[in-house]
């Protein structure tokens, strides 16, 4: 998109904003007192629907238990304005504004403490997968709705009730609630737009990469759903000051599910849908109360049915797309990126000292001995290329150096600043270290652009901003170079989804040499590529290798690209190590022609 | 003891590969058309049958509209089998209203056990109830639809390729589970509570036990029987709100511990 | 069986990585696919069955036009297929793994006979479950499978991947055996050339997705001909 058309663009999106906006503002002159109540707690619910749609939209996180931590906001509200007698009835409300506002904070604090710890539960785990976080949360509410009826001091059955702050009238009430949407929303926006926003759907797209440019994704996690947690809570807060009422529905798993509703149907990851489905059915659902309560129920369950079947985005995106696109804050196209290159010195110094010494390696799946005792060293600067036979262990000796907790027994030492060892270090505290693997079929982030994948990979597991997003992204030149080359510079701000295969490939080796690694491991950089990008791919890491100081260890099967490159070569075989040698003392060898022509040699 | 008859009956075969939160909803079908039915005067087993149908059709319904378009998005099979349980319950709100339902055992005397008189009805569904799972594992086990079930269930792309019609069991099996599930919605109802969220308190034990099953039938079998006899156990000790909480605390704190499911650590 | 492939292309995602293959096997013939690994002989082969979509082509089964059918209704006319990963069902017993290969065909109780007489070290393991086995064992009880609902057409993925020598010898034995008593064809996908040689009719030698070359092993030259294409291209 050009940057005319999207300023364009922009300005189109602001100003129905800013219409909306209008509208909003004047509506309590207009409308009558129960519409007004409707729409104060219609907004409420929409800052909640925003909080998840953060929390599960864009970050990949079905929190199923999310109305535990609004409850908690309320409940906060409820416990510090009110006394309960003996009997657990509400006997004194109390407390001025301060005594809210104070409330209010301390939910939030408390929910996302609780959130946190439910969070390093789930995700701590290495087996940890989507339906754990989601069966947890599940666990969460339905846990808090039954304790919530046991105890004394939440009101128990009744709940707690009246301890609305009265000093605010409907219409201020009204505004607070339009307030805490606008708030919601702007945070909503800022975060999403920027690069951390990148960062989250990064890691919904695909954790295992995220993990593997370096990023914390576990305490990443962590943040998101206590952030979302406080948010919640927030507006949980407002709801509770507002209307003076807590009881245990609105911690359980009906309530949860409600605002999964809203966010499904509206569309997941648009913030502007779920906003607009928990406005709309909020609003229906209390006008229709009146007259067709349970069809207007069964009409909502259907169609959530069918959205998530049909259209799982849900139906803003087509909605918006029908209206010219006017989404905002979601996988939006802004102004178009651009590259930088940046300069970096080659790294000539230090040439043939060890980079990563493996001794005596083996592996096993299972009862299944992939690796049998694999030594070898790779020198700095070096292009060392892995070949032999399927089977062999090729890919699996990659994918072990690049990670430190799959058990193997022998040992792997790297000669990198700040990590030597490599036994136990996770995936992404490697590739922080700067052991970055490139995977065999391309793994990317299918929402996130050619541009937008190269800056994450740029960070190599630093934290994104917050609230900037850049737009010239800096990245070293080989990484220009090998865009150029392949025509990836032409597609900055495709998604990685809507590249052709050959492209793909590009951007797997781009994003992997913009994390500019020490040791770059490469499973299969050429397959499935044409001779042209053959080619391209070949001169970049010849570049990589011999003028900045980068080293490669590559798996290939094309002969030809070995010959070319190739500083050493080792053949692997059956898991141990059959040759190591320079590329004409493998060519030349009997033992090699034989292993890849004919039977495997007896052993 | 009667959480075993639901898990253990409402549950098995339901769940190919499909988390499936809808058998709440089945059981709910089922009781109330077998009302409908008993209410008409007909008789209780005959009504019993009723529900069993009732709940099969809409399985049926539910799998080709539904099921079969997500089988390679679990998590969306999640929230979709949710929304179908919410729609079911939505349904017979309108049908029924709100109130609570009831319709008599079909015999009401008691047996000697023990020093108290424990209801003959309650006996035998204990009994049937284990019959059905004894039935169901030689099913499963013995026979060559069982094996044809359990090769779909552990990879169907192979399946395929040896000459089954995946699509056709998978459909198959989802409509006997939902036929089960109505069978035991409708065979507890004189004993459960009736109302439009009838039985919705065991869809977090439910997901629970299908997760802590792993990939194998045996395994379901032997979740739900932990969960229902925890639930019983905790129930003794605590009231039975707590016993819910405890049990799924647990459930959640065993899948941690058994990863792929209970039957897995021997493998 | 007669097996026609015309203009075969398929692929994952937005790339293709098979295009426009030709490919005949007739009764009683014994065609191999040889190439080094990455070329796209497994895909071919999954999309010939309908397990992977089809971007082109027509495939025809004696004569009979077979495109539109799905996977296990042209496996029922007499293909057996033994993949090259996760062939076998880990969870279930090697008797229960035989018993899925009587699906597809007529089979027979003489079946179990014979592919016990062929493979003898299965016979003591029947209740043993399957993902137990050794690799060169599970191979076995692919081929065993494969055989056991008397196909017509035998489609085997590197079979030979990881046996020992002795091993590789009985299947090429087993393989001609079975086509000269029963005419059954065969279609091989084998990195491993010098097995493929004294079994094959015709070899087809696979890069990047086509076919390269085709020679038929008896012809003088040929052997030659795809050794050299097979390493050095």
């Amino acid at each position: 998109m050009t940057g005319r058309r999207a300023d364009r663009h922009l300005l189109a999106r602001s100003t129905l904003l800013a219409a909306a906006g209008v509208a909003a503002v004047l509506a309590p002159l207009l409308g009558d007192r129960y519409t007004v109540y409707l729409l104060t707690q219609a907004f409420i619910y929409a800052a909640l629907a925003v909080s998840l749609d953060l929390v599960w939209g864009y970050a990949g996180i079905l929190d199923l238990g999310h109305a535990v931590w609004f409850g908690a906001g309320a409940l906060a509200v409820g416990v510090m304005t009110t006394t309960v007698g003996r009997d657990g009835m509400v006997v004194a409300v109390h407390g001025g504004a301060g005594t809210y506002l104070v409330a209010i904070l301390l939910g939030m604090a408390a929910a996302a403490v609780a959130a946190a710890v439910v969070g390093a539960y789930c995700f701590s785990w290495r087996g940890s997968t989507r339906f754990y976080v989601a069966i947890v949360t599940l666990a969460v509410s339905v846990v808090g709705e039954a304790l919530y009826l046991e105890q004394r001091w939440t009101g128990g059955d009744n709940g707690l009730f009246g301890f609305q702050l009265r000093q605010l009238d409907r219409v201020a009430w009204y505004y607070v609630g339009l307030a805490l949407l606008g708030l919601a929303l702007g945070i909503g926006i800022l975060l999403t737009r920027s690069d951390f926003g990148l960062l989250m759907r990064a890691i919904r797209d695909n954790e295992v990469r995220a993990r593997h440019l370096g990023f914390r994704v576990d305490h990443l996690k962590v943040a998101i759903l206590a952030g979302g947690a406080a948010l919640a809570a927030l507006a949980g807060g407002v709801y509770g000051a507002a209307v003076g009422l807590v009881s245990s529905p609105l911690f359980g798993f009906l309530f949860s599910t409600q605002i999964v509703v809203w966010v499904a149907i509206g569309g997941r990851g648009t913030l502007l849908g779920p906003v607009l489905g928990a406005i709309a059915l909020e609003f229906a659902s209390s006008s229709l109360d009146r007259s067709f309560p349970d069809q207007w129920q069964l009409l909502v369950g259907l169609a959530f049915i069918a959205v998530v079947v049909f259209v799982p985005d849900g139906l803003l995106p087509p909605l918006g797309r029908l209206l010219e696109r006017l989404t905002l804050g979601g996988e939006g196209r802004g102004p178009a990126r651009s590259l930088l290159p940046l300069p970096v010195r080659g790294r000539a110094d230090g040439e043939g000292e060890v980079m990563a010494a493996l001794a005596d390696v083996t592996f096993a799946y299972g009862s299944l001995q992939v690796l049998r005792g694999v030594s070898l060293e790779v020198r700095r600067s070096e292009l060392l290329c892995l070949i032999g036979p399927n089977g062999a262990g090729k890919s699996t000796l990659m994918a072990l150096i690049g990670d430190g907790t799959m058990r193997h027994g022998g040992s792997i030492r790297f000669g990198l600043h700040g990590v030597d060892t490599h036994r136990g270090r996770t995936v992404d505290r490697l590739a922080r270290s700067g052991v970055i693997r490139k995977f065999q079929t391309p793994s990317l982030f299918e929402s996130l652009t050619v541009a937008e994948t190269l800056l994450l990979a740029r960070h190599r597991g630093r934290l994104p901003s917050l609230w900037r997003r850049t737009r010239r992204i800096e990245v070293p030149g080989a990484v220009v170079e090998l865009c150029h080359l392949s025509g990836l510079d032409r597609h900055l701000d495709v998604p990685a989804a809507a590249l052709p295969h050959g492209l793909q490939q590009a951007l797997e080796l781009a994003a992997t040499v913009a994390a500019w690694p020490d040791l770059l491991l490469l499973d299969e950089p050429t397959a499935g590529l044409t001779v042209q990008e053959r080619r391209v791919v070949g001169e970049v890491l010849r570049r990589l290798s011999r003028e900045q100081g980068r080293t490669i260890l590559l798996i290939e099967h094309d002969l030809d690209f070995v010959d070319e490159l190739a500083d050493r070569v080792v053949v692997l075989q059956d898991g141990g190590v059959l040759a190591d040698g320079s590329t004409d003392e493998i060519k030349r060898s009997e033992r090699v022609r034989w292993s890849y022509l004919g039977v495997s040699t007896p052993s | 003891m009667l959480l075993l008859v639901v898990l253990g009956l409402g549950i098995v075969l339901g769940l190919m590969d499909v988390i499936n939160l809808a058998q709440s909803g089945f059981m709910a079908v089922g009781v109330y058309a077998a009302l409908a039915a008993a209410h008409r005067g007909l008789e209780f087993w005959l009504a019993v049958l009723i529900g069993t149908a009732a709940s099969a059709l809409l399985g049926a319904l539910a799998e080709l509209v539904v099921i079969r378009r997500l089988y390679a998005r679990p998590l969306d099979t999640l929230l979709a089998t949710w929304g179908i349980s919410l729609v079911v319950v939505e349904g017979i709100i309108i049908v029924f209203g709100h109130g609570p339902q009831s319709f008599d055992e079909p015999f009401v005397s008691g047996v000697p056990m023990l020093g108290v008189l424990y209801p003959a009805y309650r006996l035998l569904l204990v009994a049937a109830a284990a019959l059905a799972v004894a039935v169901l594992a030689v099913i499963v086990r013995f026979t060559p639809w069982g094996l044809v079930a359990r090769m779909v269930m552990a990879n169907a792309p192979l399946s395929r390729a040896l000459g089954i019609d995946t699509v056709r069991v998978r459909q198959v099996t989802f409509v006997l589970g939902s036929a089960l599930a109505g069978f035991a919605g409708a065979v507890l109802g004189p004993i459960q509570g009736i109302d439009p969220y009838y039985a919705t308190s065991l869809v977090a034990p439910a997901f629970l036990a299908v997760l802590l099953a792993g990939r194998s039938l045996s395994g379901l079998v032997l979740a739900s029987a932990v969960l229902a006899v925890a639930t019983t156990v905790f129930s003794r000790y605590f009231n039975p709100v707590y016993a819910t909480a405890v049990t799924v605390g647990v459930a959640v704190v065993l899948l941690r511990v058994f990863p792929q499911g209970l039957t897995r650590w021997r493998g | 069986m007669r097996l026609e492939v015309s203009g075969l292309s398929a692929g994952y995602g937005a790339s293709l990585v098979v295009a426009e293959l030709d490919l005949r096997v007739g009764p009683g013939e014994v065609v191999a696919v040889i190439g080094r690994n990455g070329m796209g002989k497994t895909t071919f082969l999954r999309a010939l069955l309908g397990l992977l979509p089809r971007r082109a082509g027509r495939v025809a089964v004696d004569g009979r036009d077979v495109t539109a059918e799905p996977t296990h209704r042209l496996v029922r006319r007499g293909i057996a297929y033994a993949p090259q990963e996760a062939g076998i069902f880990g969870g279930l017993t090697v008797e229960e793994n035989l018993r899925g290969g009587l699906l597809a065909g007529p089979g027979g109780p003489s079946a179990w006979r014979e592919a016990l007489d062929l493979f003898p070290q299965l016979a003591g393991r029947l209740r043993q479950r399957a993902g137990t086995l050794s690799g060169g064992e599970q191979r076995m009880l692919l081929l065993a499978r494969a055989l056991m609902s008397r196909p017509r057409l035998l489609v085997l993925d590197e079979v030979c991947d990881g046996l020992h020598p002795p091993m590789v010898a009985r299947v090429v034995e087993v393989l001609r055996e079975q086509r000269e008593r029963r005419g059954l064809s065969v279609l091989i996908v084998e990195p491993n050339l010098r097995a493929v040689l004294d079994l094959a009719d015709r070899v087809l030698l696979m890069k990047r997705g086509r076919f390269l070359l085709e020679r038929s092993p008896s012809t003088p030259g040929a052997r030659e001909d795809l050794e050299h294409e097979l390493v050095f291209s």
